[in-house]
């Protein structure tokens, strides 16, 4: 009789997995066509002529551009030079040398004819000591801060309280934003005066031909890993934001570019520099605060502010990655549980932060959960050949689906990838990547969720992205990377 | 005729729309200035205020110095949004009278921390020397913003200004870092930092 039970919940548990990614597909599929039609909305763009007349307005507001580095030195100087070059009349970059190791802050003084400058650090904010502040000779905006190491939160805390204009960016000295990114990511501030926050849309770098810090051609990478990330990042991008931002419940601005009223951020806080993701603990700490004291606000994403990005090409790389991004998430939202299913805040309460628990935190581990189930039926017999193959259906055949229609999708609103050679290797990895690495990624995220759970700390083991050949570099065992 | 009514049209329209719009109309409306000229009176002195602010900012974005009538009853607007952006245009426009000054550094003592930190921005960039000592009181609050702002205005206004900073930096007193930043901005002729 119990063997029989037994049989009875591993179907019933088999089929409710099934339903579930059968659900969660759909889902993710409608709010990408939905993303679909908001992309190819034109008034949320900026034309070429609004760009050409604002990038001289006194009207828009100044933004300080926060870039931590911590052992750049080889990319730093290009880096910098990219990061004064952009398109907007007034802002000013801040480097924070994050306690670096190699020669970065000496690299630095001497290309940009850096002195000690007398320039105030704030105490608005609590960080690892500042060592000094430095201003360029030279008639351009740039300040650098080198302080002691802290970790990434902590060095753009550290920028924070060097900062004084109205809008802070954030981004990393290692990512190349376009020349219009601030522009076009200052626009929602400039249509409603309540937006706390704006981000961007991350492309993948690798692969691209660069020069002095542009992305000058952009192709598809040939490493397979890589590419693959090319199509996750647009499926994140579409799914992930572009809806969640019409129902004012984004969660996640990618700590490679968004940008800030910093009386907000710093009104809240800061950064957490207890978390291994700052960027949404402190994207869900606004939305908390803000909704807490009732007061109007935004947090939006803007589709065209592109920042081009490294991102992993080795497996242990990317495996250290997501379990990071996945231990951040878990903080996150365990951080602001109290605001899952309550209606005291709105549409995030009840739809955008359960989304996410459900779909990025939980997700991967039903999905996994429903791997095991069907191959242990398949081995003891109880499940039939018809019910694994429609599992597999349901989450192989249809993510494939979900990636095909981000790769066209992305391509017919904005076509990035020239050529049909790119295109159709797209389309091969969209279909290769959910064979197998779609499901290293889902025990991946279920082991990070464990140990988000398990309150482990740090961030992994990480590797200087770099835009160069790369140079030796030596770290320091007690050093906060990023 | 046509032209000047449909210039009227977009100005009128203009003020009324967010910051994006104000901006992109401002840079239209650039080189055809002076025949908006006669309408500003009329905007910026109506009942209401978002058309007053958005006037304003429309005025900041050409930079020009203009001649704009009872402009200090713009200085002295209930309204916090008029004000502040009253005060930012301050330098640009036609004054000369001592009545305009003295309302400007009135606005030191503002309520509103951005207003007094406007104010001291427009004291110095005025040289109203008037508004030393009460730029020195501003200097010492705890408030960062004002204080910097203060002390940029402070280094702005002739040896007595300078002296004032000089006396805070070598004191060591708790906005010190801000008289020295001040100072050392000054001695290379940079410009402070969103003076805004």
């Amino acid at each position: 009789m119990s063997s029989i039970a037994g049989l009875a919940w591993f179907l019933w548990a088999e089929r409710l997995v099934i339903a579930y990614v059968a659900a969660i597909n759909t889902t993710y599929l409608v709010l990408m066509l939905l993303a679909y039609f908001d992309l190819r909305d034109e008034s949320l763009r900026l034309s070429p002529q609004d760009r050409a007349a604002l990038k001289h307005s006194p009207l828009l507001p100044a933004i300080s551009v926060l870039a931590p580095a911590f052992n750049e030195a080889a990319t730093i100087r290009d880096s910098v030079q990219a990061m004064l070059n952009l398109e907007y009349p007034n802002y000013e970059v801040v480097v924070i040398n994050d306690g670096s190791r190699d020669d970065t802050l000496s690299i630095l003084i001497d290309a940009f004819r850096l002195y000690k400058s007398a320039r105030a650090v704030s105490r608005n904010l609590q960080t690892k000591p500042v060592n000094a502040v430095y201003e360029s000779r030279d008639p351009i905006r740039l300040i650098v801060v080198d302080k002691q190491n802290g970790g990434k939160a902590d060095a753009l805390n550290a920028g924070m309280r060097v900062a004084r204009s109205p809008l802070v960016a954030i981004t990393d000295s290692d990512s190349l934003l376009e020349t219009s990114a601030l522009l076009l990511a200052a626009k929602p501030f400039l249509e409603d005066s309540t937006t706390l926050a704006a981000g961007g849309i991350i492309r993948v770098a690798n692969g691209c031909d660069i020069d002095a810090g542009r992305v000058v051609r952009v192709r598809v990478p040939r490493s397979f890993l890589v590419a693959s990330q090319v199509i996750e990042y647009l499926r994140a991008f579409l799914a992930g934001r572009m809806p969640f931002s019409f129902i004012n419940s984004l969660i996640v601005i990618s700590g490679a570019f968004g940008l800030f009223q910093r009386e907000a951020v710093i009104t809240a806080g800061g950064f957490d520099t207890r978390t291994v993701g700052e960027d949404m603990e402190l994207i869900v700490r606004l939305h908390h605060l803000w909704s807490r004291k009732r007061i109007p606000y935004r947090i939006v994403f803007v589709p065209d502010p592109v920042c081009w990005t490294q991102v992993p090409e080795r497996l242990k790389i990317l495996r250290a990655q997501r379990n990071r991004w996945q231990r951040g998430a878990v903080e996150s939202i365990g951080k602001h549980a109290g605001m899952l299913f309550n209606p005291h805040y709105g549409t995030l309460g009840l739809f955008g932060l359960p989304y996410f628990a459900l779909l990025e935190i939980l997700g991967p581990v039903l999905e996994l959960l429903g791997y095991a189930l069907t191959v242990i039926g398949l081995i003891f017999g109880i499940v039939s050949i018809s019910t694994a193959l429609l599992f597999f259906t349901a989450s192989v055949a249809y993510g494939v689906a979900l990636s095909i229609s981000a790769v066209l999708l992305a391509e017919m609103t904005e076509r990035r990838y020239p050529g049909i050679g790119n295109l159709f290797r797209l389309l091969t990895v969209a279909v290769l990547e959910h064979l197998w690495l779609h499901q290293l990624m889902i025990i991946w995220r279920t082991s990070g969720l464990i140990d988000g759970l398990r309150g482990k700390g740090g961030w992994g083991v990480m590797e200087r992205k770099q835009f160069q050949p790369r140079k030796p570099r030596r770290t320091h065992a007690a050093d906060v990377q990023y | 005729m046509g032209d000047t009514d449909a210039i009227e049209a977009v100005l009128k329209f203009a003020t009324s729309q967010p910051l994006l719009l104000r901006a992109l109309v401002a840079e239209d409306l650039r080189h055809v200035m002076t025949n908006c000229e006669p309408f500003l009176p009329e905007l910026l002195c109506g009942d209401d205020s978002s058309v007053t602010t958005g006037t304003l900012d429309i005025i900041t974005a050409w930079q020009k110095t203009l001649r704009i009538p009872r402009f200090e009853a713009l200085l002295q607007s209930p309204t916090d949004h008029v004000r502040l952006r009253a005060l930012r245009l301050a330098p640009y426009i036609h004054h000369g009278s001592e009545a305009f000054g003295h309302t400007v550094i009135a606005a030191l003592f503002d309520s509103n921390r951005e207003i007094r930190a406007a104010a001291a921005i427009a004291s110095g960039s005025m040289g109203l020397a008037q508004s030393i000592p009460h730029l020195h009181s501003l200097l010492r609050v705890a408030d960062e913003r004002v204080s910097l702002n203060a002390a940029w205005a402070l280094s702005r206004l002739g040896d007595n200004g300078m002296a004032v900073l000089e006396a805070e930096v070598l004191a060591g007193s708790s906005c010190a870092a801000f008289a020295l930043e001040a100072l050392e901005r000054a001695q290379l002729g940079l410009e402070l930092y969103d003076a805004a």
